[in-house]
């Protein structure tokens, strides 16, 4: 059956898919949804994450047009990078310069299990790397680097596609501890720039009003952090000595951060 | 008046000592049988390993701390356990051979009430033709497991950069020495410093560096891959070590089973079955792991080492070795309460309870030849693991009829900080915890982690928790004041 292929800024593409554990009729029709779907895009190849299925499942035309069905695939041999230019469904319209392999050497499992393995060179080569990297969560942009990235985000935001590669909603609740923090001291970085405008001497104190709360908006963050951290830590069970070295490391490098701040916005801002 | 029993003075064995030592008091004896003098924190071994720590920033003497701690030291390596006593007395004990300077050699009956086993993994050097022999690490290659192998590691890397600041190109290959290896991690933590070390050192463009490995995929770990979340953004472990490598162009050669070792050349056999070769210039191959390979006896003198250890060496806890094939594991497979079926007043912990069977997904050459990372027990669960049965053998001591603490794999997380590289500011390093170790498929459908308690983060931040850590945890181990309250 034919089944929807998800498109950016879908974010299940990034979910890493499950290796099959059983070669049975859940798979073989699972392996037909993709035949089907790759067929009616006129898909060289397809990754069952691309349909909204995490399982380590990729098919692929090869030179001679045949499908192969790779279950499980790994690639554990390469030669010589080289860039070429590569589209893909998940990214309508987009067509970057990737660099990929020329020729890998491939092991996967067929659909009744049997371990097997393949050469590939060529654009067969880089499609199978294309379809691989779904299967363990990764798009074509992290292929490139931060500044392509961001182009191609920028190109699809102006079709009208908004949202960003790799973006999670599984994102630890610390993280907002940590950007709200950050933003405050960002705003209280702006406020120095004042004197260099000559503001008034009111307008300098409504600023340094600033300056106190976000240090003390701060403070109380980052112990909100620290708590919330200890409690997320202790909920998994991995409340290990790295985990919490970890997050009270972070907590001292963002107080530091915010001493210092509130040292220069007293320097700088207060009026005198 | 109980007497507790424990083999082996590492992560696992130390924390069980000490805490009990510290719950039981002076109404009962501890003991502890382990062969080495000085106490050893593994994981800075990396920073030994090229240069960057001395071999006496990461030991420090045994026999002052357990005297302070009231605990009983013997500096021994146990040979055999007899869990019946024998003839004419029924008291278990064990055998134990003197490794002590006053003297050598002599050996022991030490009777136990309870006993824990946490000696550890034997460096199985002589698994790989040329990789070592049953005295330990040979000639061609070098390691990082111990402090000592650390110390001549980064005497030899220094040869290197000297041949290579006269201009001499050399290769480096840093892995796995077997198809049968764990600890990845620190290969991968070793390769970053060894890279890092040569651009300190300005020589960086006259080496080539190659990671070869037992894993199909680069970042498997053991653990069949992490998948974190990096600064807000979902990474796989495969994508970010790809990323990781091909950033420091390094080369790597995945799905090997190296078979043999020779001056300048590993031959290894891939996951496809073909045969190849690689020339190195500096080796570093972590062994595969098996057990001390203890002997056990029966109270008529008849070998029973079969019913006490796993054919690998490691010993049979309340673990289901009768998992059968891959599609079959569940968390459940993996134990809780790390006592001996047989003998109720025996646990393991750390590297020396025998798993179920491995995390990663099983693989194998056509030749048959398996190929695939053995499960991880990094420091961590080894130090949970030690405390729970500790706490399981307080409470039996003081009439509890069963274990009453656990520590399972399959329901603990691993935190696992890699340092890239040494350097108060320019050091970087990768912290990644993944959630929880075993996979549980039921409950976490699809890759059966728990993705909200899997967290990355890379950078300077990361490197400073790294040594942070080791301070840390050395503290804890010289149970300066405070090491109570510091976790696991
Ligand atoms: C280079 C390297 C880096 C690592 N980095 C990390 C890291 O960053 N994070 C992490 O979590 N883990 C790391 N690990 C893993 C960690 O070191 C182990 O998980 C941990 O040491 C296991 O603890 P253990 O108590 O089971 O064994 P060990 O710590 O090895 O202790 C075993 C003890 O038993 C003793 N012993 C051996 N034979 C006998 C005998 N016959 N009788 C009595 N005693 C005996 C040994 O001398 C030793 O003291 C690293 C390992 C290596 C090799």
């Amino acid at each position: 059956m034919i089944q929807e292929i998800i498109c950016f800024p879908d974010e299940r593409i990034n979910i890493a898919s499950a290796d099959i554990r059983d070669f049975d009729e859940t798979l073989w029709e699972l392996i037909d949804d993709l035949k089907d779907t790759a067929e009616a895009h006129h898909a060289q190849g397809i990754a069952a994450i691309q349909i909204a299925i995490p399982r380590s499942v990729v098919i692929a035309k090869t030179p001679d047009g045949e499908w192969v069905e790779c279950i499980n695939p790994r690639i554990i041999k390469t030669k010589n990078r080289s860039l070429s230019p590569e589209s893909t469904l998940y990214l309508p319209d987009v067509i970057e310069d990737i660099p990929r392999y020329e020729k890998i050497t491939l092991i996967y499992q067929d659909r009744y299990g049997t371990q097997r393995s393949l050469n590939a060179e060529g654009e067969f080569a880089r499609l199978l790397q294309r379809k691989i990297d779904y299967t363990f969560g990764g798009t074509l942009a992290n292929r490139l680097d931060k500044k392509n990235r961001q182009r191609v985000e920028k190109k699809l935001f102006a079709q009208g596609i908004n949202g960003q590669f790799n973006a999670t909603s599984k994102i630890s609740k610390r993280e907002y501890f940590k950007s709200v923090i950050s933003k405050l001291l960002f705003f209280e970085a702006l406020t120095w720039l004042a004197p260099l405008f000559h503001a008034s001497q009111e307008r300098l104190l409504s600023f340094w009003h600033y300056d106190i709360f976000a240090t003390a908006a701060s403070i109380v963050l980052i112990i909100g952090y620290l708590i919330y951290s200890k409690f997320e830590a202790d909920r998994s069970v991995s409340c290990t000595g790295c985990q919490v070295v970890s997050f009270t490391a972070v907590a001292v490098k963002y107080f530091l951060a915010m001493a210092l701040f509130c040292t220069l916005s007293y320097l700088v801002v207060r009026p005198h | 008046m109980a007497r507790l029993v424990v083999m082996g003075g590492g992560v696992a064995g130390h924390t069980a000592a000490t805490f009990a030592k510290k719950m039981l008091g002076s109404a009962h004896e501890v003991v502890v049988v382990t062969p080495n003098s000085n106490w050893n924190w593994i994981p800075s071994n990396i920073w030994v390993g090229v240069g960057g720590m001395s071999k006496e920033e990461v030991i420090f003497p045994l026999a002052p701390v357990y005297k302070k701690a009231g605990i009983d030291y013997r500096q021994a390596k146990a040979v055999a356990i007899h869990p019946e006593g024998k003839e004419g007395s029924d008291t278990p004990y064990i055998m134990i051979e003197y490794t002590d300077q006053t003297k050598p050699g002599q050996t022991e009956e030490l009777t136990y009430d309870y006993l824990i086993n946490a000696t550890g993994p034997k460096l199985n050097f002589a698994a790989t033709p040329g990789l070592g022999d049953a005295n330990g690490l040979g000639e061609h290659t070098v390691s990082v497991c111990t402090a000592d192998h650390a110390e001549h590691a980064a005497a030899e890397l220094q040869k290197c950069i000297e041949k290579m600041k006269r201009g001499e190109k050399q290769t480096f290959l840093i892995g796995t020495g077997h198809g049968m290896c764990t600890c990845q991690g620190a290969a991968f933590e070793y390769i970053f410093n060894v890279e890092h070390t040569l651009k300190e050192a300005g020589v960086r463009d006259m080496a080539q560096i190659i990671f070869i490995t037992n894993e199909s995929f680069l970042g498997d770990f053991g653990m069949g891959g992490i998948h974190f979340n990096m600064g807000g953004f979902a990474m796989s472990s495969k994508v970010f070590a790809e990323s990781l490598y091909a950033e420091r162009g390094m080369d790597w050669i995945l799905g090997a089973h190296v078979n043999k070792v020779e001056a300048g050349k590993v031959t290894y056999e891939s996951l496809d079955g073909t045969m190849d070769e690689q020339t190195f210039d500096f080796a570093m191959l972590i062994p595969p792991f098996a057990g001390v390979g203890f002997k056990a006896f029966a109270k008529d003198g008849s070998d029973i080492t079969a019913t006490l250890f796993a054919p690998n060496g490691f010993m049979k806890v309340d673990a289901n070795y009768n998992a059968g094939a891959y599609e079959n594991w569940k968390p459940s497979d993996w134990p809780r309460t790390l006592q001996n079926p047989t003998y109720k007043n025996i646990f393991a912990a750390g590297i020396a309870f025998a798993p179920p069977h491995l995390i990663s997904k099983p693989m194998s050459s056509p030749n048959g030849t398996p190929i695939n990372p053995t499960p991880p027990r990094t420091g961590m669960p080894s130090a949970m693991m030690g405390k729970a049965v500790t706490m399981s053998i307080v409470d039996m001591i003081k009439g509890a009829p069963e274990p009453t603490h656990t520590a399972c794999m399959a329901e603990m997380g691993a935190a696992c900080v890699a340092s890239a590289g040494k350097g108060l500011f320019n050091g970087t390093a990768a912290a990644m915890t993944v959630y929880p170790i075993v996979p549980d498929f039921e409950t976490y459908p699809g890759t059966g982690r728990n993705l909200n308690g899997t967290t990355g983060e890379l950078g300077l931040a990361a490197h400073w928790v790294k040594h942070i850590l080791h301070f840390v945890f050395i503290w804890k181990a010289k149970l300066r004041p405070g090491w109570t309250l510091i976790p696991e």
